[in-house]
């Protein structure tokens, strides 16, 4: 099969045993003849694809059928357009989209609707619960009201009806309650109800177990199983977790990931719910198969500060106040040896951007302390002294902001010798120029702005400004996460091999993996704010072919 | 809101060279009526007919006869006087609205960089806020009886500033976060050198169109101090202390009053709507 | 797909299951008013150190700059002696803080201190200062009712031709200084239309004898404060516009006017209580200019004469006064804001 071909798998038999008919899509194997079970084809969807203004592809065209009474799972890797999906059969697009093909939904087509009509189809026939269900909700109504709002039958009775169908509970005063007074999964159900208030007929769902744990997942994938049986309901849901799919889908739609590389959203708040390793809106292009962190059976212990390197001990950090006070980090130690390299690994929301912030000086802790080569080092950067400053240099994360848009590169690259060495104005210029050689860049980048250069180029220069004062230290923070995969490899590669020539110890903050597997001799793995593991990278990240069972 | 969030998730970037250029010439067409303006209040007193104390015509006489825009109280004639009165005018006002936004730059900028400097500034704005800067002025301009002018531009620094440092607080507060703030700091540079170089240079549109906003500003508070005399005093010819003078004298030569109504409104409009279009846009509204 | 094996269960831990089950409702609520009560107290104190900063700022400022009451007072011809015996019969000679404290302990009783020319400042403010008050609150009503309209019938059409009239409009009108406004009004609606009376005359009882006569310098002190904050609702309307629980109410097929008044807009207020209520300085200031151009009986003709007199008390009471008005707007503000921050505990 075309990799840019999505595939879809005819539905298996319908003989009740709809949990293990769940498809697999490589072959369309044990498709059999179905029974003359009525389907009513709820979206059709013929050849649609999504570009924006600039060429890039959010979806590639893409085909898929979606039947009443059925669940259809939508997969594909991170970026494949699952969302744009979902979101073109509600009618919406991004701004200055252009579109490909059709999007059929109950014999309208939804692109081409007037305004009146289209809005009578979203409120009456079709419902969405997107990836975070907890922001979409109204924070300032109440349960009940936000549930009333869409329904069809306003009551009491009804909006109660609807809750208990969602399997939330009714005793403890939740209809009442806003949804900030919610748990994550609360919320979600409510977000559920709210969809299902209006009695649709299609129900898009955008990763509908994201963020939840093993229990609470069956019984979503019970609840839309359910719903399908028992009121028709045709259900379209994108989803990477094998496992739902699995337990609840009739049909699966594999997308292709576009070749053209997306822009990624910007990122969501970041999620209270911790994500279940699944970077929210990161582009991530494995290279490699799916790989698992071998559990930790001893807990960690502290490690002795080292007396050469970056260390850090007992970190503390603590954000907001009152009832929001959350703990960033709980007691993480990290020693970043000279020369060394060491990896910080973690979903989002788990503190490894934190850390490294802390260790950078632009974050202090509540409690800990930090040691350059066996002596304290003050928490905050800008009381650290001169040359300690220079001995520690930061990559930011974002290619976009890492440089001043009103500053040439030329400019970016001769503060930092004006500020650190006694170099001539000459002497400056010449070294600028073997900065820019050194990481690969023509030296007529030197009077080109920021907005010229790609994002590659950016976190090139971005290398060049930090190696300027000669560092001892250099940490980076998700430096590739905006990148396309080979422009990453070859930023870090370039990274690699100037630390080692250099003898500079490198820190990387990183979702991937693979980029912490490749790159690094240290893996420090966080979760929830802890250290859950450490150790070599060779050892503790292993290689596997297929996604980890759940216990 | 985390530390975290600001610090990962920043998405601040200057609009490329051409997309400012485009702007531009969006904005030309509520850029120019405030250049005529200024430019022809500026050269009123080499413009005018007659010196601004000497009696020309009888007392409130109508338009024409020799004075375009008739005679004003004591029959001095209106148009030579209008012609004269924007000047101090707009110069103290450009003073004040250049004091304002160089300080409120620099401490909007400080008090991003600096928390603790910042939440000092705020209380600062937050008393600022209790007093209408009309009794403030009527307080500097008794506690300094000799004051003048000067009396007026110091009360409306001091009491314009707190207000316009949060603007550029509110505005620098994403651009500290960063990437290039955070290296600037990591590489030690200095709280002012920070503001010099990374801050300010990527806030050109919100100090250019705080300016305008300031002028605006100090154009109604000298404007209110001339009306309720306080600052210039008469025989000066100064558009507020004209329509005061002249009110008396309303239903006999309208234009006494009302021509120099109509040059504080349109100085300040047309400033105003060049402020407007030079402002940084809020994002577009999609709807779905 | 990258997995974490230890942890990714406990990171799911958003089970209602396992979330703490609420106490029972009766304490619960109870607990929450008490919360909530300490809060405002805190507010309230928060807002009263404030005033009480900015009536210190006052007074030293006044202290610090060159002339005091005595010699402001004095004729031509007085003697050094003269005016020495002044300052001593008004007590200026006494230490800057002893007086401070006296004037600000005096404060909460009502009393504003004496004035330049021996009367108490209570007595001079307590006629005009409900007059001046009532002026500017009729405009505060107007402009809050005004620029909730227009800002939300800009923001319900972005883009199009209402939403840039009215911004156009919005710029132009808060430009316009209060008294050039004022000016105009009384040139169109008074002397050459004779709608309405140019000149307000107070009746036995110190009020303006017929409500039309409140009716330009209403408009003439909420014009220009509409256009700003009509400018204000509009940019926080937009900011909200984007919200992710407002793109998925129109998601959900909701009308234009039901996602803006319901889910825009709340989240929206805070902003735009803090922008009318920064507005209510404005208001106060430009109530007292308007009133010496229409005669009308408040504040404003009262604080010529002292500006006249070189009355430092009574402008030093008319601004404790017009800085407690102010602190209850703000408190006002501050209320709203609680109401609708959303977190909603």
């Amino acid at each position: 099969m075309s990799p840019r071909t999505p595939t879809r798998t005819e539905p298996g038999p319908d003989d009740g045993a709809r949990h293990d008919t769940h498809a697999d899509t490589a072959d369309g194997a044990g498709c059999d003849a179905y029974d003359d079970v009525p389907h009513t084809v709820v979206a059709d969807i013929a050849g649609l694809g999504v570009r924006l203004p600039g060429g890039t592809h959010l979806l590639h065209p893409a085909h898929a059928t979606v039947h009443a009474g059925r669940i259809t799972a939508l997969t594909g890797a991170s970026g494949s357009g699952k969302t744009t999906l979902l979101k073109a059969l509600l009618g919406h697009l991004p701004p200055g989209a252009t579109t490909d093909g059709t999007a059929r939904v109950l014999g309208h087509d939804v692109l081409r609707l007037d305004r009146a009509t289209l809005n009578r189809l979203r409120r009456t026939e079709l419902a969405y619960v997107g990836q975070d269900p907890g922001s979409a909700l109204n924070p300032r109504m109440s349960v009940r009201r936000i549930v009333a709002e869409t329904a069809r039958d306003r009551t009491r009775q009804g909006v109660e009806a609807l809750l208990a169908e969602c399997r939330l509970p009714l005793g403890d005063g939740l209809p009442d309650r806003r949804p900030g007074a919610l748990s994550g999964g609360q919320q979600r159900r409510v977000a559920l109800a709210r969809a299902l208030a209006r009695n649709p007929r299609l129900l898009l769902l955008d990763e509908p177990t994201a963020g939840l744990d093993p229990a609470l997942r069956d019984e979503i994938a019970h609840l839309l199983r359910h719903l399908a049986d028992t009121r028709g309901l045709a259900v379209l849901m994108a989803c990477h977790d094998p496992e739902l799919v699995g337990a609840c889908a009739d049909d699966t739609i594999a997308l292709a990931t576009p070749g053209t590389p997306v822009q990624p959203p910007a990122d969501p708040k970041p999620a209270r719910i911790p994500t279940d390793g699944k970077p929210l809106g990161k582009r991530t292009a494995p290279r490699i198969g799916p790989i698992d962190v071998r559990p930790l059976v001893e807990p960690v212990a502290a490690v002795e500060p080292e007396h050469h390197g970056l260390a850090a001990h007992r970190i503390t950090v603590t954000f907001g106040t009152g009832r929001g006070r959350r703990l960033a980090l709980d007691g993480v130690d990290l020693t970043l040896p000279a020369g060394a390299t060491v990896s910080i690994v973690g979903p989002s929301g788990s503190g490894k951007t934190t850390l490294l912030r802390v260790l950078a000086g632009l974050a202090v802790p509540d409690s800990g302390t930090l040691t350059l080569d066996g002596a304290p080092l003050r928490p905050a950067v800008r009381r650290r002294g001169r040359d300690r400053q220079r001995r520690i240099q930061l990559i930011p994360q974002n290619p976009l902001a890492t440089l001043n848009p009103s500053r040439t590169v030329g400019a970016a690259l001769a503060r930092p010798l004006a500020l650190h060495t006694r170099l001539t104005r000459g002497a400056r210029t010449a070294r600028v120029v073997e900065l820019l050689e050194l990481v690969g860049l023509p030296t007529a980048f030197t009077d080109r702005y920021p907005a010229e250069l790609s994002g590659g180029q950016r976190q090139r220069v971005a290398i060049a400004r930090a190696l300027a004062v000669d560092p001892d230290y250099l940490l980076c923070d998700e430096i590739t996460s905006a990148l396309d995969p080979d422009t990453a490899t070859a930023v870090m590669d370039l990274l690699r091999t100037v630390c080692a020539e250099r003898g500079t110890a490198l820190a990387l903050v990183t979702h991937d993996h693979h980029l912490a597997a490749d790159y690094t001799q240290t893996v420090h793995v966080l979760t929830d704010g802890r250290l859950t593991a450490r150790g070599d990278t060779a050892t503790l990240l292993t290689h596997t072919t297929r996604v980890v069972e759940k216990p | 809101m985390t530390t975290t969030a600001t610090s990962t998730d920043n998405g601040a970037a200057a609009p490329t060279r051409p997309g400012r250029r485009r702007a531009a010439r969006r904005a030309l067409p509520l850029l120019v009526p405030a250049a005529l303006f200024l430019a022809a209040a500026l050269a009123g007193p080499w413009l005018a007919p007659h010196t601004i104390d000497a009696p020309v015509t009888a007392t409130y006489a109508a338009a024409g006869d020799g004075a375009l825009l008739g005679g004003d109280q004591l029959g001095r004639d209106v148009w030579s006087r209008l012609l004269h009165g924007g000047g101090e005018l707009i110069g103290c006002a450009f003073l004040i609205g250049a004091a304002v936004t160089a300080t409120a730059a620099l401490l909007g900028c400080l008090a991003v960089l600096r928390p603790r400097a910042g939440r000092i500034l705020e209380r600062a704005a937050d008393v600022a806020i209790l007093l209408p800067s009309v009794l403030g002025i009527m307080l500097v301009a008794l506690a300094w009886p000799d004051g003048g002018r000067w009396a007026v531009i110091t009360a409306a620094v001091v009491l314009g500033t707190p207000f316009a440092v949060r603007v550029v607080a509110a505005a620098a507060a994403p651009l500290a976060a960063a990437g290039y703030v955070e290296a600037a700091l990591m590489r030690g540079e200095s709280s002012l050198s920070i503001t010099v170089r990374e801050l300010l240079p990527n806030l050109r549109g919100t100090v250019t169109a705080l300016f305008g906003l300031r002028f605006v500003e100090a154009v109604y508070i000298i404007s209110t101090a001339a009306f309720l005399q306080i600052g210039p005093q008469p025989p000066e010819a100064d558009w507020a202390l004209m329509i005061r003078e002249n009110a008396p004298g309303i239903l006999l030569n309208p234009w006494a009053v009302l021509a120099p109504s109509a040059a504080v409104a349109l100085l300040a409009i047309t400033v105003n709507l060049a402020t407007s279009a030079l402002a940084p846009r809020t994002q577009a509204v999609t709807s779905a | 797909m990258a997995a974490l094996t230890p942890g990714a269960a406990a990171a799911g831990s958003t089970d209602p299951a396992t979330a703490s089950p609420p106490g029972p409702a009766r304490a619960h609520s109870a607990h929450r008013a008490g919360r909530a009560a300490l809060r405002a107290g805190a507010v309230l104190l928060r807002r009263t150190l404030v005033l009480a900063a900015l009536l210190a700022v006052v007074f030293t400022a006044v202290e610090i700059l060159p002339g005091d009451a005595a010699t402001a007072t004095a004729d031509r011809g007085d003697s050094a002696a003269a005016i020495a015996a002044r300052r001593e019969h008004l007590g200026l000679d006494r230490p800057l803080w002893e007086r401070f404290t006296d004037w600000m302990t005096a404060l909460p009783t009502g009393d504003l201190g004496t004035s330049a020319r021996g009367e108490k400042v209570a007595d001079l403010l307590r006629d005009p200062f409900p007059n001046t008050l009532a002026l500017a609150g009729a405009a505060f009503v107007l402009t809050v009712a005004a620029s909730l309209a227009l800002g939300c019938l800009a923001a319900a059409r972005p883009g199009r031709r209402t939403d840039r009239v009215i911004g156009h409009t919005a710029t132009t009108a808060f430009a316009i200084p209060d008294f050039v406004l004022a000016t105009g009004l009384v040139l169109v609606l008074s002397l050459w239309t004779g709608w309405l009376p140019a000149v307000t005359v107070a009746d036995a009882s110190g009020k303006p004898a017929e409500w039309t006569m409140m009716i330009m310098p209403v408009l003439a002190l909420a014009i220009p404060q509409t256009g700003w904050n009509t400018r204000i609702v509009r940019a926080a309307l937009t900011d909200q516009a984007d919200a992710p629980h407002v793109e998925a109410a129109r998601l959900d097929g909701l009308s234009t006017t039901r996602v803006l008044l319901r889910h825009a807009l709340p989240g929206a207020l805070p902003v735009i209580a803090t922008g009318i209520a920064t507005s209510t300085g404005m208001l106060l200031g430009g109530a007292v200019v308007v009133e010496t151009l229409f005669n009308h009986p408040g504040m404003g003709t009262v604080l010529a004469g002292a500006v006249a007199g070189r009355d430092t008390t009574l402008i030093a009471g008319s601004v404790a006064l017009a800085g407690a008005a102010i602190t209850l707007v703000l408190l006002a503000a501050d209320l709203v804001r609680a109401k609708t921050a959303g977190a909603g505990r």
